[in-house]
């Protein structure tokens, strides 16, 4: 079944970098989501992640001719999203002060489901992405890449043109640096709330 | 301090799945003598937990229409500069047009002249280096006076045909950018 689908995709990779378009549409169908998350945990809204993903297909397309298929086409996307969600971090050059007007600017439209189970879910969803949004734009994507694509230090390596060792301390400094603005953020509930419950809790009682 | 270091070390190759019996050994004997350590690693594990929780947004509805009509906009530009050749006009243009001037000042005036200009510095030099030398170079300036008119035939031939090129290039790439306005 997956050497069928790996062959598929390597027709369509073939049929794309002659033009075709509708075998691109196939590859977009196939990678739209891997690549758009990346973007919006990258980028934190959903207007910069839609653009920044659609570049990522414009420019995969247009460097078709470069891709090794003896490599995996997931790492060779997601290295060029990686690169370009980077790249227009360094141009925005915005320091990442205003998270919750950002996060507010751009969430997500909540999944479908039960909506107890929604809430649960977003509220983790905003509480990661607002521990993400702390971070310098590589020791973010490198977080990402370890955490939601579950590549290996090499792999990451790989595709952020980085070594090894650069890789491993990024994700070392990364960890430590959310696990401190854990621990402030613990802490400052805790001297606001002494009896330890949430807002919520308190006004329903 | 630096046992803390280490631990901080320690504790990332332990999310990592890469510590060592001996170093988990020596981390858990500092994690019981060291608090501060003992609450980051609390943090780390909760922060590795929430992490590995990864949540995933959707992609929005007609992602992957748009992203095609954007390329098949991108790819409409693209063929048609490319359906005049990958050559980039206006500066073919400006080359064409140098090359053709080139041409027409060495026809008109620029090689009777040049060699004129040379030629007693040809001669003195030549002295310098001997009779054989000059006899040499002297045939070789008979054959350059020879080739002249031919070269002036050449050179006028090439320089109106750049000259017409260019003005075509030059022309075309006006009326593209035209289009493209």
């Amino acid at each position: 079944m997956e050497t069928q689908a790996a062959q598929q995709e390597q027709e369509w990779i073939a049929q794309a970098r002659q033009g075709d378009l509708g075998a691109f549409a196939h590859l977009v169908q196939a990678y739209q989501r891997p690549v758009y998350n990346l973007a919006y945990r990258m980028l934190g809204n959903v207007q910069d992640a839609e653009d920044a993903a659609q570049e990522t297909f414009l420019r995969a397309f247009q460097h078709l001719q470069t891709y090794d298929p003896r490599r995996k086409f997931a790492t060779w996307i997601l290295s060029i999203a990686s690169h370009h969600c980077v790249d227009r971090l360094r141009r925005q050059r915005r320091p990442c002060a205003s998270l919750d007007e950002a996060m507010e600017q751009g969430l997500p439209p909540a999944p479908e489901g039960d909506p107890e189970e929604t809430a649960a879910a977003r509220e983790a969803s905003d509480e990661v992405q607002r521990l993400l949004l702390l971070l310098g734009p590589r020791d973010r994507l490198t977080v990402v890449l370890y955490y939601w694509y579950g590549m290996s230090h090499s792999e990451i390596a790989e595709a952020t043109a980085s070594s090894v060792s650069a890789v491993k301390s990024r994700l070392h400094r990364a960890r430590l640096a959310l696990a401190k603005a854990l621990q402030e953020q613990r802490e400052a509930e805790a001297r606001r709330l002494p009896g330890s419950r949430s807002p919520q809790e308190v006004e329903g009682l | 301090m630096s046992h803390c270091g280490n631990a901080h070390q320690w504790m990332s190759a332990s999310l990592d799945r890469g510590l060592g019996p001996e170093e988990a050994r020596a981390l858990q004997a500092h994690l019981r003598a060291c608090p501060r350590c003992r609450a980051t690693w609390a943090a780390l594990q909760e922060v590795d937990h929430l992490l590995s929780t990864h949540p995933t947004v959707p992609v929005p509805a007609g992602f992957a229409g748009r992203t095609l009509a954007r390329l098949e906009a991108r790819g409409a530009a693209v063929a048609a500069r490319q359906g005049r050749g990958s050559v980039p006009w206006p500066a073919a243009g400006f080359a064409l047009a140098a090359l053709s001037l080139f041409l027409w000042w060495i026809a008109l005036l620029g090689l009777p002249a040049l060699l004129s200009q040379a030629a007693p510095a040809i001669w003195s030099g030549l002295r310098l280096l001997g009779e054989a030398l000059a006899m040499l170079a002297r045939s070789l300036i008979h054959l350059l006076d020879l080739l002249v008119p031919f070269c002036r035939g050449m050179a006028l031939a090439a320089g109106a045909l750049a000259l017409a090129c260019s003005l075509a290039a030059v022309g075309g790439s006006l009326r593209k950018a035209r289009v493209r306005v």
